[in-house]
């Protein structure tokens, strides 16, 4: 058993390990959020002076925590993307349902496959999610406290996954009233306290180390960077959100457009209704939290359409298919296979660029350019072949070409306590200076206005390309 | 006038024809013999129907032997001479002792006449001796045995351990290895304090966040795995149902009291009802010699003749185990335990400890069995105490078991192999943890001690004052027991192997040093906190500081939270919410921990006695 499991962890390591490699060697490609985190990681490592502070304590923690034990990208996402798959296949030796096509064809869609290697963040909160779903039923049918704890651990752990697991959280305490209308109230009461506490105590120290780190609890909601800014606005969601009403019928429209890519969802919804273990209606309430995390993240305004979101539905299915039955179904088999293969063609034509060219890459298609990191390799090249010890960048923008430079201590960015003196004078201290042209926000284009035009005051242009400017300090010599 | 009568055939008869008995009780004894076996005098005996006195009596007119009652006549006719060639705890087991020899003829003492194990002794000792047999009561012929080895009893009970292996006694609190590394690291301390103080404190805060990382990290790995004994249960119900009842051993039950008249009907009564056959049950009432008022009510409750009353002569140290150790040479049963007077074990408890050790081989020396309290409900401080055994015997110790790591044993229910106990030198009279130092050395010794799914329920530490001084007698045995352990790393290394020194070293030497150093923490925190002072920088590099902040986070996090889980497995569901007032439950720990390592210094052998029987709770009665 342990040699089969390392040897599908060796078949499913490499297979990620060979795809992401493929990508970024072919076509200079990663997703822009892996790279995010690799360079923050790299800054809480390397950084000048190396803090953990240096993660920003924006965004949700778990996205960082591999890149600072292994830095490569590659292997970060081949590694967290192949315990997770195993992860699953694991849930189905132990559980024995005989959903194993079903499985094969989850682990091979290619919108599983997309997060699996370039999305790991996302796709670990849609596993801690359904898994702390799975152990609250689990705890609910046998009673066993382990379950309850796990189930505590992972749903609170989901808060540093995404922050907007607080949405789910008062369906996640009416489920556990609803399905334990039998019981008494302390015990009711007990559950409810040992599903919640971890979020909410996950949640506080959040807000503590915000506090201490960054002078303001609320650092991470208030920040210009705040992951709640972070994902692109969609206009047709603009639009919608904040009203219950357009939300939902947004929605629903949304969903039935995605249909093929979801159609297990549906199926195991309806066969839900044979479930005799529990009650019915809690269930459905545990089944539903990805709808509702869908809503509400529409109605905050949160919510960008991309499709490989349809992997967290697939994953509700497929555990509580296994779950709730462990028959066979072909009707769910089929399902599966209908959201397989739309997955090859839906994205297409999808809004979310990364996830359109993932799939566009399968037919051959190159990388879009806004999306190639070929010019952010060169950069990081160019900074060292011009030996700038002290680049002066908005790592806002700029972050994969700190992050491939492998030299944090080269720049000088924001988190550096000198950034806004290096600023003020940068002749006096900058070697060099990186503008970023696509980032509208970059705060040395917004300082130095003319530079844009390819004019800085004591610097000269070594680079211009589609999204950076390179200046030079005049006369400086490195020797 | 002669009698026509003809004469009984059974010692059942004559006991009828006495009027010492009814017909139903007759027949009830003889149901009773037939479901368990035994002698059926004893079984009317134990079961409270007729006078250990007049059983013995009736024996030795049954059997027409001569018959002597009270210690001083016996004494009187006995050759201290000639016993003192005898092993005292071989007369205990083989219920005899030899009073005189002359020439081919030998006079013995004894409670279990024309027995197979008298015989064994008689071919052993008096092979070819014309053998006069008197009968004497078992109790006198302990006594009589107790008042004859008096001296070496005594001897044997306090320094029995020390004889046999000093290294594992406590009666030296510190080894001179001890010291001397105390001493160095002290004088290292000081100069680097002196010459390098930002680099001394630095070390220092780090070395205690790593500890706190790992004693986290390892409590919260020992009750995942601990909380899986819900799903399989050592012992299961159809184990006890199925049990061969006629086989079952003799077990002896030691109930060391020391002044608490007002909870021994408590422990009789819940005797009584233990579903286990009484003529196998061998009580043992261990009193210290001043404890007049204990012995009179243990008296009035009028126990059944399974119960024997032991006076413990007066010595130094007064302890627990050292009357425990006593108990033991007395001890008839193949297994023992030991309850507390306030006690209510569950009553298949000692069933389900003789299925345990026939299921679990050779290398078990013995099974815990879980503690929790009657009276929880009582105030928040039985109901912070519950909580924390909630979790120590439902989730801790099981997980211990199942990673066969060293389990420091609870203070009773502890259901040992009486063979194997003996062999590792029992109890150690000076520690005042006696119980989790034993846990340790048989690890130690290469035997392991198992857990078992059973409860014994107990009287939680209800007032303030009292619980302190409890908790720090436990905290100072832990102290000692780590103390002794820890003599010589190696030895210890080599004997439990890396796992089990680890955890010995993070649960008996990282329980005490955790309450000790956390109002230390509490106090650079809450100052830090209220002032957000710069001084503390130097002292807090990056490393220290988020190991710090981690530990302050998830380890007060785990440790209400685990004590949150705790409460489902008995469905002590109103407790969970005094779960997250642990920290003010800490906050007694750390002052009893002080306490405890003041008097680790100052008197290391006092014991703190707890008092019993103040809860304003009635115990439940035992369901049987």
């Amino acid at each position: 058993m342990k040699l089969l499991m390392f040897t599908l962890f060796l078949l499913l390591f490499s297979s990620y390990a060979f795809l992401f490699g493929e990508l970024f060697t072919d076509q200079f490609y990663i997703h822009k959020n892996l790279l995010f985190f690799a360079e923050k990681a790299l800054l809480a490592l390397e950084g000048n002076p190396p803090r953990l502070e240096n993660l920003g304590f924006v965004y949700p923690p778990v996205g960082f925590v591999p890149f600072l034990l292994l830095r490569e990208p590659v292997l970060v996402s081949a590694m967290t993307g192949s315990l997770l798959s195993l992860l699953l296949v694991l849930f189905f030796i132990k559980e024995k349902p005989k959903h194993t096509l079903a499985l094969v064809l989850l682990l091979f869609n290619p919108l599983y496959v997309f997060m699996a290697i370039q999305r790991l963040e996302v796709l670990s909160f849609y596993y801690l999610l359904v898994f702390s779903v799975f152990f609250a039923v689990r705890h609910l049918q046998t009673q066993y406290s382990l379950y309850a704890f796990i189930s505590g651990i992972l749903f609170g752990l989901t808060f540093f996954a995404d922050f907007r697991s607080l949405y789910v959280s008062p369906f996640f305490a009416l489920g556990i009233f609803l399905s334990t209308t039998d019981r008494e109230f302390s015990y009711r009461f007990s559950l409810l306290l040992v599903k919640l506490t971890p979020v909410f105590f996950f949640f506080l120290s959040w807000l503590y180390l915000n506090w201490v780190f960054m002078e303001d609890p609320l650092h991470f909601i208030k920040s210009p960077y705040s992951f709640f800014r972070s994902e692109f606005q969609s206009v047709e969601v603009a639009s919608v959100s904040g009203s219950l009403k357009s939300s939902l019928v947004f929605m629903l429209d949304f969903l039935l457009r995605t249909i093929p890519l979801i159609l297990p969802y549906f199926v195991v919804l309806f066969q839900l209704r044979t479930f005799r273990i529990l009650y019915s209606l809690p269930l459905y309430i545990f089944y539903l939290l990805p709808l509702l995390l869908y809503y509400f993240s529409i109605y905050t305004g949160q919510f960008f359409p991309s499709l490989y979101t349809s992997v967290v539905f697939l994953l509700f299915a497929l555990i509580f298919r296994g779950i709730s039955a462990t028959s066979g179904s072909r009707a769910f088999t089929l399902s599966m296979l209908v959201a397989f293969l739309s997955a090859f063609f839906l994205p297409l034509q999808s809004k979310e660029v990364n996830e359109r060219f993932f799939v566009r890459s399968f037919f051959g298609a190159k990388v879009d350019k806004e999306l190639s990191l070929e010019e952010d390799l060169r950069v990081s090249q160019l900074i060292k072949e011009y030996n700038c010890r002290k680049t002066l960048a908005d790592d806002v923008y700029s972050f994969p070409v700190v992050y491939f430079s492998g030299e944090p201590k080269r720049f000088v960015l924001q988190y550096n306590y000198e950034f806004y003196t290096y600023m003020s004078n940068p002749w006096l201290y900058a070697d060099c200076l990186l503008l970023s042209i696509e980032g509208r926000g970059d705060a040395l284009a917004l300082h130095f206005s003319k530079a844009k035009h390819g004019f800085l005051q004591g610097y000269y242009l070594v680079h211009k390309g589609e999204k950076y400017m390179l200046y030079r300090r005049v006369g400086y010599d490195p020797e | 006038m002669v009698s026509n009568r003809q004469p009984c055939p059974t010692i059942g008869c004559l006991l009828l024809e006495k009027g010492l008995i009814t017909q139903e009780q007759l027949e009830e004894a003889l149901q009773y013999q037939e479901r368990y076996r035994g002698r059926l005098g004893w079984i009317l005996s134990t079961l409270g129907y007729i006078r250990r006195l007049d059983f013995f009596r009736a024996l030795a007119e049954f059997l027409n032997l001569p018959f002597v009652e009270g210690v001083p006549r016996i004494l009187e006719k006995v050759d201290a001479k000639l016993v003192r060639n005898f092993n005292p705890e071989e007369l205990v087991t083989y219920e005899v002792l030899p009073a005189q020899l002359e020439g081919d003829r030998v006079l013995l003492f004894t409670s279990y006449p024309n027995s197979e194990k008298l015989r064994t002794f008689i071919n052993k000792h008096f092979a070819g001796k014309l053998v006069e047999q008197v009968v004497v009561t078992d109790l006198d012929l302990v006594k009589s045995v107790q008042e004859l080895f008096k001296g070496s009893f005594i001897d044997r009970a306090v320094n029995g351990l020390f004889y046999l292996t000093p290294e594992y006694s406590a009666s030296i609190v510190f080894s001179k290895g001890q010291v001397f590394l105390m001493g160095g690291v002290l004088v290292l301390l000081l100069v680097g304090l002196y010459y390098k103080p930002i680099f001394t404190l630095t070390l220092l805060m780090g070395l205690v966040q790593i500890f706190y990382m790992f004693s986290v990290g390892f409590k919260l790995l020992i009750s995942v795995v601990g909380s899986k004994s819900e799903m399989e249960q050592f012992v299961t119900e159809e184990e006890v149902k199925a049990l061969e009842e006629k086989d079952l051993p003799v077990y002896t039950i030691l109930v060391p009291v020391y002044k608490e008249p007002e909870v021994i009907g408590i422990l009789i009564e819940s005797l009584k009802k233990v579903d286990y056959p009484q003529n196998k049950l061998d009580i043992i009432l261990l009193l210290e010699e001043d404890d007049t008022e204990t012995l009179e009510a243990a008296k009035r409750h009028a126990p059944p003749a399974n119960w024997r009353f032991l006076t413990i002569p007066n010595s130094i140290p007064k302890t627990k185990p050292k009357a425990c150790n006593y108990g033991l040479f007395f001890a008839r049963g193949k297994y023992l335990t030991i309850y507390d007077a306030e006690d209510i074990p569950e009553p298949d408890q000692l069933k389900k400890a003789v299925i345990a050790f026939r299921k679990a081989g050779d290398k078990y020396m013995c099974f815990q069995a879980a503690l929790n309290y009657f009276n929880r409900d009582e105030n928040f401080l039985t109901k912070m105490f519950t909580l924390e055994y909630s979790y120590w015997f439902d989730y801790l110790l099981p997980g211990l078991f199942r990673l066969r790591l060293p389990i420091p044993l609870g203070g009773t229910s502890n259901h040992f192999d009486v063979e194997k106990l003996k062999e590792i030198g029992a109890w150690d009279p000076f520690n005042t943890t006696e119980d989790a130092d034993l846990g340790v050395r048989a690890f130690g010794r290469g035997y392991r001690v198992g857990v078992i799914n059973s409860t014994t329920y107990e009287e939680a530490n209800a007032r303030i004052k009292n619980w302190i001084r409890q908790r720090s007698r436990w905290i100072k045995g832990y102290m000692q027991t780590f103390l002794v352990h820890a003599r010589n790393p190696v030895k210890l290394y080599r004997s439990v192997g890396l796992r089990g020194t680890l955890a010995f070293y993070l649960l008996i030497g990282g329980t005490p040093f955790a309450f000790l150093v956390n109002p230390i923490m509490w106090l650079i925190f809450f100052v830090w906190l209220f002032t957000r002072t710069q001084a503390y920088e130097p002292f807090f590099p990056p490393a220290v500081l988020y190991m710090s902040i981690a530990n302050l986070l998830l380890g007060n996090f785990m440790g209400v939270y685990l004590n949150l889980i705790a409460v489902f497995k008995r469905k002590y569901y109103e407790l969970l919410p005094y779960a997250f007032l642990n920290p003010l439950y800490w906050v007694l720990h750390s002052i009893a921990s002080y306490k405890a390592l003041h008097e680790l210094f100052t008197k290391p052998f006092y014991w703190q006695k707890t008092q019993h029987g103040i809860t304003k709770h009635k115990p439940p009665l035992v369901k049987t």
